[in-house]
């Protein structure tokens, strides 16, 4: 229920846009606005309810208060969803919404994966766009990178977002985890661990 | 006469062709009861029940390739299934792929489109579960995971699916942690019974057709329908389904008996009708023709009300939790048929620990005796799974794994 309510969110902050559209009418497939301005739209949405939902849900049910666990089976296990399956959650209820006023799609990468399989969608523009966000000594670290690709046919403008460790159960766990490689870095506090993928289709 | 037939032999040939056809197309059409010779090619298990409803699967929304299967939209089968989808979190419905970063993986499955792996009329490439693709299916997307997960390198990539552990939709069988919170079971379970059903209040009417039993027990009626035994009753026009039309082995005497309500439920019958020797008066294969000299039917003989009785439908329409309060029967007979790894949950593991339930139904012969005794076949995932947490410390699982060594070895030296 309450990711469908994120989900809806982050569409109605998408579609807010769209009934006050400006004068540009070149990105017709982001209803009249720029696709780059619908996705920081819909970044902020989903950055805030990343943090809410890692930090107020996550964190404190979990290691503070300790009163339910987050876990990958979390149905089985009558668990929380560990906050990137909550987030994916979420991106699959948008995906599956038809015929949506503005078509777009987010998801999550890493230069550091230990989702391997996720890792294997990662496009060359991603991983472009993922080096310079999470590279201390890139320019863009920590801010958005932007650029378009084509995939099966189609253009798409993607926007990559900084994704950062907000609270203990982000980098505790994936610092801990069995499938992290000895190469990747020991998170802290504040440190980019991913970025936000945000592909919106431009004709 | 003769000279005027012998003169238009080829035209009067060639009408007396074109009548028998057309004879044969009309009585094919509108007269035939059996219109199996319309169809294009052998259907699959599940759905040559209703084979000859065309419509349930060609529908409407792709009309223009009605006679190839991709005519066939998803909608079509989700008409049907999108209930045990939803019931077990399909691991992969077509939303997951909707994202355009997934075309590295679609190029080698077309996962948005059910037929793509599920096609029918294809007898020839129809294997376990309607399944039209070939078997090493999950490597195309997961073979990064074979590669980096210790206890899975260098497995066949055609046994994910096939050796009992993994399935494509519904996932949730053998899960890892399920695996670990039941490692170290024995053959039976100190708390070894049936959960309670939560209401078990007589049925008050006289149980004379389906449309009266649905009018109290609609979920009941709607899950029998999704079954193999009801599926019929789910289309309009069609008659219930009877022996006759079966593909397994059935027993020739009751041919004739309709699949409805009152073939399991009779008023004047005891319970143990409805629990297995309604099954028994059709079902004419080795594993119903054994139920009588297994361990299972010994005890529900010693206490048909005993919580350890086991009759057919204790396996195959198992007590489940209810989606309103405590455990119901479900009456979909299919539902935890195949994969049957699906049955140690929702059935198997009521009475027995889950290494025992697993290494039963991983043996094809024992099922076929129906298990008339221990199998000799150890389905190795739970130990995997245990080697993976005592590698990453887990101390419980170690001193469970201790314990079992010890037993096993004071086992050998007694012996």
């Amino acid at each position: 229920m309450k990711r469908n309510y994120y989900s809806a969110l982050a569409i109605t902050a998408a579609i807010g846009l769209t009934s006050c559209k400006s004068e540009d009418q070149s990105a017709s497939a982001s209803g009249g606005y720029p696709a780059e301005q619908v996705a920081e739209a819909l970044y902020q949405v989903l950055k805030s309810d990343r943090k809410v939902y890692a930090q107020k849900i996550v964190n404190r049910l979990v290691n503070k208060d300790k009163v339910i666990k987050a876990h990958e089976e979390w149905e089985s296990e009558k668990a929380l969803l560990l906050p990137a399956q909550f987030f994916r959650e979420g991106a699959e209820e948008v995906d599956g919404i038809p015929d949506k006023a503005i078509d777009f799609t987010y998801s999550l990468q890493s230069k550091w994966p230990l989702n391997y399989e996720n890792a294997k969608k990662k496009t060359p523009k991603v991983e472009e766009g993922l080096e310079a966000v999470s590279d201390p000594d890139n320019p863009l670290y920590g801010k958005k990178w932007t650029g378009e690709e084509e995939i099966a046919g189609k253009k798409y403008f993607v926007g990559i977002y900084p994704d950062r460790a907000v609270a203990p159960a982000c980098w505790e766990c994936h610092n801990d985890h069995d499938n992290r490689k000895p190469e990747y870095p020991e998170f802290k506090k504040n440190d980019v661990m991913g970025g936000i993928v945000i592909r919106i289709p431009i004709n | 006469m003769l000279a005027w037939l012998f003169k238009f032999k080829f035209q009067l040939l060639w009408l007396l062709l074109t009548a028998a056809i057309g004879g044969y197309c009309y009585y094919l059409f509108f007269e035939a009861e059996d219109k199996t010779a319309l169809l294009p090619g052998r259907t699959t298990d599940g759905h040559h029940q209703i084979e000859m409803q065309c419509t349930a699967c060609h529908t409407d929304e792709k009309k223009e390739n009605v006679f190839t299967s991709s005519g066939v939209p998803n909608s079509a089968c989700m008409n049907c299934h999108s209930d045990a989808l939803e019931k077990f979190s399909d691991s992969h419905p077509v939303r997951k792929f909707k994202n355009p970063e997934n075309a590295v993986f679609l190029e080698h499955i077309d996962a948005m489109n059910c037929i793509a792996c599920h096609s029918e009329h294809n007898q020839k490439i129809t294997g376990e579960m309607s399944v039209t693709m070939p078997v090493d299916y999950c490597a195309h997307c997961h073979e990064v995971t074979l590669e980096n997960l210790e206890s899975h390198k260098n497995l066949p990539y055609d046994t994910c699916a096939t050796a009992g552990c993994h399935n494509y939709h519904d996932n949730t069988p053998l899960a890892p942690s399920y695996l670990l919170k039941h490692y170290g079971e024995g053959k039976m379970l100190p708390n070894a019974g049936l959960p309670e059903l939560h209401n078990q209040d007589l049925c008050p009417d006289p149980w004379t057709s389906a449309q009266n039993c649905a009018s109290c027990h609609e979920e009941d009626m709607k899950e029998f329908q999704q079954g193999k035994h009801g599926m019929r009753l789910a289309f309009d026009g069609l008659s219930p389904m009877t022996p006759a039309m079966a593909r397994i082995p059935m027993k020739e005497s009751a041919a004739h008996l309709q699949m409805d309500c009152t073939a399991c439920h009779q008023p004047d019958k005891p319970r143990a009708f409805a629990a297995y020797e309604s099954c028994i008066q059709c079902h004419d294969d080795e594993h119903t023709r054994n139920y009588k000299n297994s361990p299972h039917f010994n005890h529900w003989n010693a206490d048909p009300n005993g919580k350890t009785a086991v009759s057919c439908a204790t396996c195959h329409m198992p007590r489940i939790e209810s989606d309103h309060e405590g455990y119901q029967v479900s009456h979909d007979n299919t539902a935890n048929l195949t994969p049957n790894e699906k049955m140690i949950r929702s059935s198997c593991t009521h009475c027995h620990g889950l290494q025992f339930s697993m290494n039963a139904l991983a043996d094809p012969e024992l099922i076929r005796l129906n298990f008339d005794r221990s199998s000799k076949i150890i389905h190795p995932g739970i130990e995997w799974t245990a080697d993976a947490s005592i590698k990453r410390g887990d101390e419980k699982t170690k001193a469970i794994r201790e314990f079992l060594q010890k037993s096993l070895s004071n086992t050998e030296t007694q012996n």
